[in-house]
């Protein structure tokens, strides 16, 4: 098992976690061949899945027996702490490292039951003058994960998408203007298949609707192309709605705010996805999944 | 008539200014009664104990059309033309519902996180740059009551439950004209800055002293605070430019036991109230252009606000009404008889005792008499010297410095925040 990476820009890491951290602190860090994950998910509740691209990495070394899949779960709070202070130092390079937890008296049980305990080390060096350095060691404790744990870690899939639609920034004073409204717990989001968008919510006295006037852009799907003829023939835009809890709304309007491009996933009354690209040269990508309020009922 | 029949629909563009006029009337009541009919949308609400009430009068004019009862054959009255005949017929049309005043506002405001409060005469003209069209639409009884928010982007549909009838206080609020005593005309900016004030000093009952007289310099309007630190006198300028009216009445009981009501400017009127009636009405007198403030014998009293729009001259202005009543049975004034109104000894003792209760004065700062002290140097000076009392006066009076005017002028200004800094920007209606 060996975990060996080096980061010089943090932008993509800091700016995704950062995207993440509200949801909830316990993340786990699945490091691939070819990426890095980070999943932050919970039963029945709205989870989150980044992928960040080895290519951000200047150095990306993993090593496992499980086809050089490393899976550990962390706090991510002390993390983005390390992560930070290396941005505000002048140092070039930011190694991290899997290491074993130093255990002060190890005995032959406490080795046995810390065997899945480990740090995430992270280490820089910061050049105070000339002649003069300063090194820095961040030791973040880990929990790796067991095959059998890290494979029962899937991403949520759905069983059917109605609603496929590309959200721009200029969406976004849609999504400001419905922050007025407080007093519900839910929101209801509807799509149609030609690309409106209508958000609306139910309290006790008062109905709100709020649409957005121009078609966005929709993506048709695979597989319900003769669906989309039948549809055509009739020229009939369908409307398909999910309701979800408005906290989770909220973190998804934030998403839109801070990612590049968004593609908002309607599953009628299922689930709410949002598939958003962080940066312009696509290296990493975050999935927020909200279950509909249907399905908790169920 | 029946009211089923009855559809309204109006359309404007003063979002900002409606949704700073109706903050003023959220932060009285909850619920709102809402009146329309051929002069425009009127809000009526209570607090929670319906000791004040307000109104609100959207005028038909703030309106870019206006159409109330909908099976007219002209569907929007204010096209020129035949509009004699119609506000004819209108005038006797008119519907009322009830609904809830605080997600009205709510919604209203729809530029939230860019509002710090409501209303101020400078607000930025975020809502007027982006052209949102506002419509209300009610289609009678039973219907909920919607409201439209339109720009070039978004469609926004509000629709707020209404109630049938609510209850309605409005006879116990009734100003009968024939009956003041009292009639004055102010500057809005200048009385919130005196509420404010008057609330800086923590005021638990303020008495209003006035007195008329033929030459409007020697007219007076005090307000005196009564709090835990004593009393302290605010003066409001009798310059014509701020005081634009001051009348007094007197009654006077005639044979028949009925009243005559003659103007008088010999004798002083007090009036009496609670501070916290006020305080939670004044905020709303800063965005108001002037008002007028009137009292009848009863003690019900009457603040009237102009609100002008500020992006749209031609608008005559909102006007906002509240009504609440003086509180006269309070242990300093004994009486519940309004003969002690009148030249209270009491009262005019505390106005011309310059001595022991110094002056606050008001005015632009520019008109400021260096000689006059403004609330800062009121309070700095009595926490300098918190212990100077003259021995004769029992009531905790609060002395000032009596050789005042030999300070320093360079002094004086340093310390001056001015009451008026906060004026300056503000039109005077001339």
């Amino acid at each position: 098992m060996k975990l060996k990476l080096c980061v010089s820009n943090t932008d993509v890491l800091l700016s995704t976690l950062s995207v993440i951290q509200p949801l909830r602190k316990l993340c786990v860090l699945r490091f691939t061949p070819a990426h890095l994950c980070i999943i932050s998910a919970s039963l029945n509740e709205p989870q989150a899945w980044c992928k960040i691209s080895q290519e951000v990495f200047p150095l990306y070394e993993v090593e496992s027996i499980r086809d050089n899949v490393l899976c550990v779960e962390t706090n991510i709070d002390p993390l983005i702490n390390a992560l930070r202070n290396f941005d505000k130092s002048n140092s070039d390079g930011l190694s991290i490292r899997l290491q074993r937890r130093p255990v002060a008296n190890e005995g032959p049980e406490s080795s046995k039951r810390n065997r899945s305990m480990a740090v995430l080390s992270l280490i820089y060096t910061e050049h105070v003058s000339m002649a003069s350095s300063r090194s820095y060691s961040f030791k973040i404790p880990v929990k790796v994960l067991k095959a059998e744990i890290d494979q029962g870690i899937v991403e949520p899939q759905l069983t059917h998408a109605e609603v496929l639609m590309k959200l721009d920034r200029d969406i976004l004073p849609l999504f400001r203007r419905i922050e007025r409204y407080k007093r519900s717990g839910y929101i209801c989001v509807t799509g149609t298949n030609r690309g409106r968008l209508e958000l609306s919510i139910e309290e006790d006295s008062r109905k709100v609707q709020l649409s957005w006037k121009e078609f966005l852009q929709v993506q048709q799907l695979e597989g319900e192309t003769q669906q989309q003829s039948q549809f055509s023939t009739q020229d009939q835009d369908m409307p398909h709605s999910v309701q979800i809890k408005l906290k989770d709304w909220r973190l998804g309007a934030k998403l839109t705010e801070l990612c590049y491009k968004v593609v908002m996933i309607i599953s009628e009354n299922h689930a709410l996805v949002l598939h958003c690209i962080l940066n312009e040269d696509e290296t990493a990508e975050v999935t927020y999944y909200i279950g509909g309020k249907c399905q908790d009922q169920e | 008539m029946s009211s089923h029949d009855l559809v309204f629909l109006a359309t404007t563009n003063a979002l900002s200014h409606i949704s700073s006029v109706l903050g003023c009337i959220a932060s009285v009541g909850t619920t709102a009664k809402v009146t329309i009919n051929a002069h425009g949308v009127h809000f009526t609400a209570y607090n929670d104990n319906q000791t004040i009430r307000v109104a609100l009068t959207l005028a038909k004019s703030l309106f870019t059309s206006f159409t109330l009862n909908g099976d007219h054959n002209s569907r929007e009255s204010n096209t020129q033309g035949s509009l004699t005949q119609d506000s004819d017929q209108l005038v006797e049309s008119e519907i009322s519902l009830s609904l809830d005043v605080q997600l009205f506002v709510e919604s209203v405001n729809i530029h939230t996180s860019h509002q710090t409060s409501f209303g101020g005469n400078n607000t930025s003209t975020n809502t007027d740059k982006n052209e949102i069209e506002c419509t209300f639409s009610y289609q009678g009884d039973g219907h909920p009551f919607a409201v439209i928010f339109e720009d070039t982007a978004i469609l926004e549909r509000v629709e707020f439950q209404t109630y049938g009838d609510q209850e309605d206080f409005e006879e116990r609020f009734s100003l009968d004209e024939t009956e003041l005593v009292l009639n004055t005309l102010l500057n809005g900016s200048l009385l919130y800055d005196v509420m404010k004030d008057l609330k800086d000093v923590n005021t638990d009952a303020l008495i209003v002293y006035v007195k008329d007289n033929p030459i409007p310099s020697n007219r007076k309007l005090v307000f005196i605070s009564q709090s835990e630190i004593g009393h302290s006198k605010l003066q409001y300028p009798s310059q014509k430019i701020y005081l634009q009216d001051l009348s007094v009445w007197r009654p006077q009981k005639m044979n028949d036991n009925l009243l005559e009501f003659n103007q008088t400017i010999s004798d002083s009127l007090t009036c009496y109230y609670r501070f916290e009636t006020w305080a939670k009405i004044f905020r709303s007198f800063k965005i108001s252009n002037r008002i007028k403030l009137q009292k009848s014998i009863s003690g019900l009293t009457s603040t009237s606000l102009l609100v002008r729009n500020p992006h749209d001259q031609s608008y005559t202005g909102s006007v906002i009404d509240f009504r609440f009543w003086e509180n006269v049975n309070d242990e300093e004034i004994d009486n519940q008889n309004w003969e002690y109104c009148y030249n209270n000894t009491y009262v005019e003792r505390l106005v011309e005792d310059d001595q022991n209760i110094k002056i606050i004065q008001y005015a632009l700062s520019n008109n400021l008499d260096p000689n006059q002290v403004t609330l800062d140097d009121y309070l700095k000076r009595r926490e300098t010297r918190p212990h100077t009392r003259p021995e004769v006066i029992e009531t905790p009076f609060i002395v000032l410095d009596d050789n005042f005017n030999s300070h320093k002028e360079t002094e004086l200004n340093s310390t001056r925040k001015t009451p008026a800094s906060s004026t300056i920007d503000i039109p005077l209606f001339l």
